[in-house]
């Protein structure tokens, strides 16, 4: 079990309204975003959602008593979640932050920056040290997200860039997307790519047949993309063009990793001649680089099993790191997930990789 | 010793009403002439469960062209709100582990009262 405080680098805060937004847009977009009347239109592209078993992908007990969306009140969160589960930084990573997928790519540049301000203002500005932000970029236009990464880089309240949507169609590793990487190594920051990016909005096709059909069918297959995005920042030399970059993947599960690294470990001297540029085994770029949250947390009916799996690949104990992702509807809890790791593990898992990964944070 | 828990006018509403009972929280769960209590802790992660929904059991059938799901009217399951395990409001058993059971306790309805037996 684990007794110490906890580092949770993935907690889903929220407007109360898309219209707390709107002040925070320039003059042209606010006048483009409104109608007489009060119409507002979306803020976030169209949404692909699956519900649990009640028409939200929420738990229910995080609604707050005074109304609002769950994670779009301090207090709630603070008693469900701050408080009772220890939390030294929580990161504050919006739910889940997919206005880069908005239609108009520049309008979805606006959106972001208002989105940084907004939370910048009102929960950045709380003045409870516990919370840290993300830096939410237009991932359609890689060099304005650069810029919008060195707007707000100097603020040692935001400890990462967090890249949502999968906007250009091609896995984070291709060089299309290089600016923002090279941007947040440039600044000191690791690059979150949470999940869910190509399931919303414009997204490319995410799986073998398209879009997952229920929440099952999701969950069984939202790993694919993410083993796709590793395998990109391998092939693609991303470590080698920006040996300071650090990346967390956020709510993939892991469980799939030894084997993508054992695939990618053994072809990548015989399959060279693309990717000449890969000159360390894969599985020493991504330990050294990559780190991943452990929810989803693989729930083996046995113990034993996920402890051989973890035990089976080398490195594995310095890249977990423990995220609740509060306030969703499987949501993991710290004692749960300390019951499963293997013996020793907990002290890295629940602080010191996220503390390490997150420098500005601790 | 009988603990009364409300009136039946009160209750009797078929949602999960919690009380306190001594230390424990239990949702009380009252339709037609039943009347149950259950355990207002879920055992799978400790989620308040009586704050989750309270809904017919949903099956499936393959039968026909098109597959169909279906609510059954006498079986009643409430859903954990954290992540979603079923559990029977009448005999707490898991619907995804029959090995795990949260605890019911039977009700008397006497006299437009709902009452517990508490024992001890």
């Amino acid at each position: 079990m684990h007794d110490g405080t906890v580092i949770d680098p993935d907690v889903h805060h929220t407007w109360a309204s898309p219209a707390e937004l709107v002040p925070y847009l320039p003059a042209e977009w606010r006048d483009y975003a409104q109608a007489p009347g009060g119409y507002l239109m979306p803020m976030d592209p169209a949404v692909m959602t699956y519900p649990g078993q009640w028409g939200t992908n929420k738990r229910l007990d995080t609604y707050p008593e005074g109304g609002g969306p769950p994670g779009s009140d301090y207090d709630t969160l603070r008693t469900q979640l701050l408080d009772p589960m220890r939390v030294e930084r929580a990161v504050l990573s919006y739910d889940i932050g997919t206005q880069s997928g908005l239609a108009n790519p520049y309008f979805a540049a606006a959106v972001c920056r208002a989105a940084n301000d907004w939370s910048r203002d009102r929960w950045l500005g709380r003045g409870d040290e516990r919370l840290a932000g993300a830096i939410l970029v237009p991932t359609e236009l890689p060099e304005a997200a650069a810029e919008e990464v060195r707007r707000l880089a100097h603020d040692p309240r935001f400890v990462e860039v967090l890249v949502v949507e999968n906007t250009l169609g091609k896995p984070f590793g291709h060089p299309a997307y290089h600016p923002i990487l090279a941007a947040a190594a440039e600044a000191g920051l690791p690059v979150a790519i949470h999940s869910g990016g190509e399931l919303i909005g414009r997204a490319a096709q995410p799986m073998a047949g398209g879009i997952a059909g229920s929440r099952l069918e999701l969950m069984a297959t939202v790993t694919q993309p993410a083993m796709h995005h590793v395998a990109s920042l391998v092939t693609h030399g991303v470590f080698e063009r920006v040996p300071s970059l650090r990346v967390l993947f956020v709510e993939h599960g892991f469980t799939w990793l030894p084997s993508l690294l054992w695939n990618l470990d053994a072809r990548y001297e015989i399959l060279r001649r693309e990717s000449p540029w890969v000159r360390r085994r894969p599985s020493e770029y991504v330990v050294d680089h990559v780190r991943f949250t452990t929810q989803p947390f693989d729930l083996t009916r046995d113990r034993s099993q996920l402890v051989a799996l973890l035990e089976a690949h080398d490195g594995l104990d310095e890249v977990l790191c423990f995220a609740s992702d509060y306030p969703h509807w499987d949501a993991d809890e710290p004692s749960y997930v300390a019951s499963r790791l293997p013996a020793g593990w907990e002290r890295k898992v629940f602080h010191d990789n996220a503390a390490a990964l997150l420098e500005r944070a601790c | 010793m009988l603990t009364d828990l409300g009136s039946l006018e009160e209750l009797g509403d078929g949602r999960l009403h919690v009380r306190r009972v001594g230390r424990r929280e239990l949702g009380v769960l009252v339709r037609g002439d039943r009347a149950v209590a259950i355990r207002n802790v879920c055992p799978h992660a400790g989620a308040p469960l009586c704050r989750g929904v309270v809904s017919p059991l949903v099956t499936g059938s393959l039968d026909g062209p098109v597959a169909s799901v279906r609510a059954e009217g006498e079986r009643l399951m409430v859903s954990c709100p954290w992540h979603g395990w079923e559990f029977d409001v009448d005999t707490g058993q898991a619907l995804a582990d029959p090995t795990m059971r949260v605890k019911t306790y039977p009700l008397i309805v006497r006299d437009g009262r709902v009452l517990l037996e508490v024992v001890g």
